[in-house]
């Protein structure tokens, strides 16, 4: 039970050499050939991560989950999302080992759930969000979405650009989704989607500088 | 401002898939909200690839296992099927998924107050489950994972929980306003720690409700002949 202890005594971090470690091992480049899979749906590119990766991703299932099926079905789900997920593979925030890691883990989890999950429950398929996302940066404003939907930021709203507030309203406001935003005001969904975040950076500037 | 952590054991543990999924959602929520812990996390997660994937150890315990499992020889032949069947998956699978996922609600209704969901809980919850409430405390079933059950809490303003004793094990993680208790007053991302040695009440203060998860011990459900008729008093929300 002590895990759950919230003192931090216990800690025994090994930060040594995690920097060395993670330039020296990746020597068959996995980070290029991600990108290859990526942006070219390359098979050949796909085969050699796949034949390094999916031997030891068993290995490592196997001592987790102890049985050979529910090992396998890890490999199997885990090295799926890095055929269909590679371009969300971002080599500036990992090694692309890290970013395999870290999917695995979460399909364990995932696993682990749906194992565990009542049948009545009905679940989804899939629930735990396996994938690292990259691009999508939404959970740093969830405060701040939230501030915004208790009406306590309706001070702030000067401080956006009225474009950027206008796509903010309709989201949080009137609820439409982003693809309604862009329908409704003939504007692409990127543009939708950047909209919201710069508004949501001007609202949080404008509220850090008052407290 | 975060001011509750997990324990550096718990986010090693959640790190390395040691954890009941119930409690890795508690820690992952907390992760969202957290970029101190997240780059720990993010650390450890290096080492532990580093550990699995990369060292030469991990492939010759590998290859030791395989020798000593001969009566599964075709077991790299399984995987050789896996590479194709992989290989076949349209990519226009994910794009469905895609589609999807960009036309699902993303707000979360209670007392008739708004929310957005942190990025973890988003997949969990479904919109069709009803609250249910009790003075002024509304409660959301997200699920039942490895003996835990995890809630969605909505404490309205101005609110004092009845003095409660835990089974074993509680955690809360605050999502949105905020809570107060003996130990002190917690703010959103805040990852609160209540065994059976502790006793509290939390609070809410005037015009502030909360909204929080919790993940605790799920009480025992009773499935055959008379015992089922105490299940709802196992039910209740503590």
């Amino acid at each position: 039970m002590d895990i759950l202890g919230q003192d931090s005594l216990n800690l025994k971090r090994q930060t040594n050499s995690i920097q060395t470690q993670m330039t020296e091992s990746e020597s068959p480049d996995w980070a290029t050939l991600l990108h290859r899979v990526a942006e070219k749906r390359d098979k050949a590119a796909y085969t050699r991560l796949f034949n390094y990766f999916a031997p030891r991703l068993k290995s490592f299932g196997l001592k987790l989950l102890k049985q050979e099926a529910l090992a396998l079905e890890m490999v199997q789900e885990t090295m799926l999302n890095v055929w269909l997920k590679a371009h969300l593979f971002n080599p500036e925030k990992g090694a692309a080992s890290t970013w395999i890691y870290t999917i695995a883990r979460n399909v364990r989890y995932d696993i682990l759930r749906k194992i565990s999950s009542k049948k009545e429950d009905n679940i989804a398929e899939e629930l735990w969000p396996v994938i690292v996302e990259s691009d999508d940066q939404e959970s740093e404003f969830t405060e701040l979405e939230n501030l915004l939907l208790q009406g306590q930021l309706d001070n702030f709203y000067r401080f956006v650009p009225e474009l950027q507030l206008e796509v903010i309203q309709l989201v949080y406001l009137d609820e439409k989704s982003h693809q309604e935003v862009a329908e409704l005001l003939e504007i692409p969904l990127g543009t939708v989607k950047s909209r919201i975040r710069l508004g949501l950076i001007k609202l949080q500037q404008a509220m850090e500088q008052t407290v | 401002m975060i001011n509750f952590h997990p324990s550096d054991r718990l986010l090693e543990n959640y790190a390395s898939a040691e954890l009941s999924s119930g409690l890795a959602l508690a820690v992952a929520t907390h992760l969202d909200y957290c970029p101190i812990c997240r780059q720990h996390v993010e650390q450890i997660e290096a080492e532990l690839a580093q550990a699995h994937l990369l060292d030469q150890d991990s492939m010759s315990e590998l290859l030791l296992a395989q020798a000593d499992n001969t009566a599964e020889p075709d077991s790299l032949a399984g995987m050789g099927n896996m590479l194709d069947q992989i290989l076949q998956t349209d990519i226009s699978v994910d794009e469905a998924e895609q589609t999807k996922a960009v036309t699902q609600h993303h707000l979360l209704e209670v007392n008739q107050q708004k929310y957005s969901l942190p990025r973890t809980l988003k997949s969990f919850y479904q919109p069709d489950v009803r609250w249910r409430k009790l003075s002024g405390v509304h409660t959301n079933k997200l699920g039942e994972y490895d003996d835990f059950r995890a809630n969605l809490l909505y404490i309205e303003a101005e609110t004092h929980v009845p003095k409660h004793t835990h089974k074993s094990l509680e955690i809360t993680v605050v999502l949105a306003g905020s809570l107060c208790d003996e130990q002190g007053q917690y703010y959103p991302g805040d990852f609160i720690v209540l065994d059976n040695s502790m006793t509290h009440s939390p609070a809410t203060q005037s015009e502030q409700a909360c909204l929080c998860l919790t993940v605790m011990d799920a009480p025992v459900q009773f499935t055959e002949g008379a015992a089922r008729l105490l299940n709802p008093f196992t039910q209740l929300m503590y």
